[in-house]
């Protein structure tokens, strides 16, 4: 019975990822993805209450090694800053340098959730024979949070927001264009 | 369990480190979490985890305190040693530590709640609310006051006859926005390219809005929006825009007649930046409410926090007492259990050294000086059961015998020396009267009696009898009593004791007594000798001359007389020399009796001087039965020799004047073993010589020994005394009974017990 809510409400609330691009360009590789948050309506009052939310979305690349830990040879991470402003009643993005503007809390969580044009690979730090697994998710930064929100998130599951691992097979030396 | 852990030692070291490593550690953590508050970005990045482990050690903290409630719990059920007193100075202590910490608790907890439930009040909220609708409401103002100055613009210039040049448009746009203190005007065509700006400078301008902003404002004949910028100095400002669609109808020209209608499309773009100073007093109202609803919000895990920080200290508090609580009553109760040991030891009677404890304080003084205790006591025992035995000893080897009686004349004790003299073991008598045993009931009569008459001697003042005598104010009685004399026991020799009583104490009485059977005889002796050679010296001397002169009587008178005359003078003549004769030979007897010579000893074979003897009564009936082991004794064979002579002598008589006359008399010899010295088995020589007469009669057997005591019809009565004296010059033992044959009396038997043997002497 309790799994069962809990699995419903799993399937509501939280970050999913709708799509995964990475593509070969020149040198690099571009990342371009698609996450569907979903918050709890506990988050939803907090942010419009004025807590600002930093969702940080990591990519990794990893080659196992039997003899050894895993190797990672790139670990690339950015935050995205999501407030609302109760004079405008605007909510406001803000990654990288870029801000943006929305009306609704959905338009928001779509500007957060969408990931463009991120250089995630420089070519040259990679072995191209090799295989590696690329990774990709995004989580809830709960160490940003006001420490009173980061006590009750200790014992509050609607807090941890978080996607799983995404993680696809990837070759430098393999096609251009790697899709999710 | 692992032998591992049911390793006493190892269990006993690792107790006290996991507690005080569990207690460094949630110390550590607690002033970790209390100085997380100021905000470093370390606290800032792990904050999170402190919290989670201070809470994992918290609930750590209460499972050692309960375990440790536990261990003492079971103990107490089990009634182990000590437990009560440590747990009841742990339970003191704990309550100390435990009290004000709570009382601290309490106080800070409902401060906390209060003073959190202070910050949010309703009317600071809605003063705050207002102030945002205050901004709002400005900015609201600000946007429809310039879509409607671009509305009146826009009016303007859609009547403007077609065919003006730009610049007389923008003149026209330049005055109105000088009267209305717009700051920026611009003028777009649908591909959104600057017609005309009111900027002077170049390419300062605000670009066109996108797309879709601009066919919004067309649908709504308007759009005003409020951006937030930045204006120099860092600090934030608002620039209200409004996007104002332009539509001018146009006759057609020639080309496009089909249209008759064409509408030329434009739009304007205005800005006007809001004042400086209104745009910070709005910002601050916004940023203060917004920090004012996430605390609001955040305010039930600011508590949580205080009051997990709270609750961790109390948790660390009441820890660190019941441990030091324990360590505590454990350090206190140790003399205390060492003493309570080394009590129950002493009461049990081992008075062996107690281990000590080694500090300065008083405990330690306490058990140092228990041991001095103890170690006096064990002094003291020792030495009072050396004095004890020294005494028995003493007692024990006393040939007096000791009795000490209570108030009821019940034995308390008495000693080996008793017991020898009543030939009987007293011990069974201990509490109980000395009647119980009837042989004594005399005995008893006569101490009680003794007691009585002191009793009424101090009791009637100074007077002093005759038998009792004051030594250092203590009474005393003394007397001598004759035990056996006139009862049933014919056959037992009298005892004469020697008695002297005093009282101990109100309660004890003690009487102490002597055997003097011996010395009393050994007096009657000494005295008849006395009597004998006196009574021989003085009528000895008037013997002669009374025969002399009867003889002379006789031979003067001798024919000068009638013949009837002269034959009664010889006739009382011969009677005269004839008594006097046996007379003189009387006081000779005395004499020798007396004068007994000291015996001259030498090994004499009792055999042999028996069997010589034995020869002179050829004739008589007589029975020998000699022993021929029997070794030499020393003795005086001419004493000896008188000794058998006289006895045989009484037995032969006594058999003639018995009932049966023609019975043989038995002489007998035997090697007989007599008690122990040093080990070695004692032997001696037992001469015994039984007759068939008609025995001693009582009063006769207890003096038979003494002088002019006896059976016989004639005779001096000095024969057993001279055989008693000459015995107990040979330190040998002669014993004197009647043969029992049932309740009748068929002779008597005289036993010697020669116990100077010859190998021995030599």
């Amino acid at each position: 019975m309790a799994l069962s809510v809990f699995s419903i409400s799993a399937r509501a609330e939280g970050i999913k990822i709708k799509s995964f691009e990475l593509e070969r360009v020149d040198n690099d590789w571009v990342l371009n993805a698609a996450f569907h948050i979903e918050l709890s309506p506990g988050l939803e009052e907090a942010v419009q209450k004025g807590v600002v939310l930093y969702f940080q979305t990591e990519f990794e690349l990893t080659r196992s090694r039997w003899y050894w830990f895993e190797e990672k040879p790139v670990f690339e991470q950015r935050q995205t800053r999501l407030s609302y402003q109760p004079l405008t009643q605007q909510y406001r993005i803000a990654s990288e340098g870029f801000t943006f503007s929305a009306k609704t809390m959905a338009e928001a969580l779509q500007a957060v959730g969408s990931i463009g044009g991120w250089r995630v690979v420089d070519n040259s730090q990679l072995d191209a024979g090799k295989q590696y697994t690329s990774s990709l998710r995004m989580t809830l930064d709960l160490s940003k949070l006001p420490k009173p929100f980061q006590v009750n998130a200790l014992n509050n599951r609607d807090w941890n927001v978080s996607s799983d691992w995404l993680r696809t097979p990837f070759s430098p030396s393999g096609p251009n264009l790697i899709k999710r | 369990m692992n032998s591992f852990f049911t390793s006493k030692a190892w269990r006993k070291r690792a107790t006290p480190i996991a507690i005080g490593a569990i207690g460094v550690f949630a110390l550590m953590l607690l002033v970790l979490l209390s100085i997380a508050s100021s905000n470093t970005e370390f606290f800032d990045r792990y904050f999170i985890w402190l919290y989670a482990a201070n809470m994992i050690i918290g609930v750590c903290l209460v499972l050692v305190i309960l375990a440790l409630v536990t261990v003492i719990g079971v103990r107490w059920y089990r009634g182990h040693f000590g437990t009560r007193l440590i747990a009841k100075l742990a339970m003191i202590f704990a309550l100390v530590g435990i009290v004000p910490g709570l009382i601290l608790y309490g106080v800070s907890l409902q401060f906390v709640s209060r003073s959190i439930e202070t910050w949010f009040d309703v009317k600071v909220e809605s003063a705050l609310n207002s102030g945002l609708e205050l901004g709002r409401v400005t900015l609201q103002v600000a946007q429809e006051e310039i879509l409607a100055e671009g509305n009146f613009i826009a009016e303007q210039i859609t009547q403007v006859p077609s065919g003006s040049s730009s610049e007389q448009v923008g003149a026209m746009v330049m005055k109105i926005r000088n009267q209305f203190g717009i700051q920026e005007v611009s003028l777009f065509d649908m591909r959104r390219n600057l017609i005309f700006t009111s900027e002077l400078k170049p390419n300062k301008f605000l670009p066109a809005p996108s797309a879709d902003t601009v066919e919004e404002a067309f649908k709504k004949k308007g759009l005003t929006f409020v951006e937030q910028i930045e204006v120099q100095g860092g600090q934030r400002g608002y620039r209200v825009r409004a996007v104002v669609p332009i539509v001018r109808k146009k006759s057609a020209q020639g080309k496009f007649e089909s249209n008759k209608d064409v509408e030329d499309k434009y739009f304007l773009q205005l800005v006007r930046y809001i004042p400086t100073p209104l745009a910070k007093n709005i910002f601050a109202v916004e940023s203060a409410y917004s920090e004012y609803q996430e605390k609001s919000l955040g305010r039930s895990g600011l508590r949580k926090m205080f009051v997990g920080t709270l609750t961790l200290t109390l948790f660390f508090a009441v820890f660190v007492a019941i441990t030091l609580a324990l360590l505590l009553g454990r350090q206190l109760a140790r003399p205390l259990l060492m003493l309570l040991k080394g009590t129950q030891a002493v009461a049990q009677g081992d008075l062996s050294p107690k281990p000590e404890l080694n500090t300065g304080d008083e405990l330690g003084m306490l058990t140092r000086q228990f041991n001095v205790m103890t170690r006096q006591l064990a002094d003291t025992r020792t030495s009072l059961q050396e004095s004890k035995a020294f005494l028995e000893k003493v007692l024990g080897s006393l040939t007096a015998g000791v009795c000490i009686f209570d108030k009821k004349y019940n034995v308390v004790s008495s000693n080996a020396g008793a017991d020898r003299i009543f030939g009987q073991d007293l011990t069974y008598l201990d509490g109980k009267p000395l009647s119980a045993s009837p042989a004594l009931r005399e005995f008893e009569e006569a101490i009680k009696d003794g007691f009585a008459t002191m009793k009424l001697a101090v009791t009637g003042g100074d007077k002093s009898s005759a038998t009792q005598i004051s030594h250092q104010n203590i009474p005393v009685w003394q007397k001598q009593i004759q035990l056996h004399t006139t009862n049933e026991y014919e056959n037992e020799l009298g005892v004469t004791l020697f008695v002297r009583g005093t009282e101990l104490t109100d309660d004890l009485r003690m009487v102490v007594f002597d055997d003097i059977t011996d010395v009393v005889s050994a007096q009657r002796s000494i005295a008849w000798s006395e009597v004998a050679r006196r009574l021989a010296h003085e009528i000895k001397n008037p013997l002669t001359p009374i025969q002399l002169s009867a003889e002379r009587l006789q031979h003067k008178l001798a024919g000068k007389l009638s013949p009837e005359q002269e034959e009664m003078i010889n006739r009382s003549t011969e009677t005269i020399i004839s008594q006097v004769q046996a007379m003189k030979e009387m006081v000779n007897d005395f004499r020798d009796f007396a004068k007994t010579p000291a015996p001259q000893l030498r090994p004499v074979s009792i055999n042999s001087l028996t069997t010589e003897i034995l020869g002179l009564y050829e004739g008589s009936p007589l029975r020998t039965n000699l022993d021929p082991n029997c070794p030499d004794i020393m003795g005086d064979p001419t004493q000896l020799r008188q000794v058998i002579h006289n006895l045989l002598q009484n037995a032969q008589d006594a058999t003639l004047e018995g009932l049966h006359p023609g019975e043989a008399v038995e002489v007998k010899t035997e090697l007989v073993p007599y008690g122990e010295h040093n080990g070695i088995e004692q032997k001696a020589v037992r001469l015994t010589i039984s007759d068939c007469g008609v025995g001693f009669p009582a009063k006769i057997l207890a003096r038979a020994f003494e002088p002019y005591v006896t059976t016989k019809s004639k005779g001096t009565g000095l024969g057993l005394a001279v055989v008693k004296k000459i015995i107990d010059d040979h330190s040998a033992k002669i014993e004197i009974r009647n043969r029992m044959q049932g309740t009748e009396v068929i002779g008597a038997q005289v036993s010697i017990l020669f116990m100077n043997l010859a190998n021995e002497a030599a």
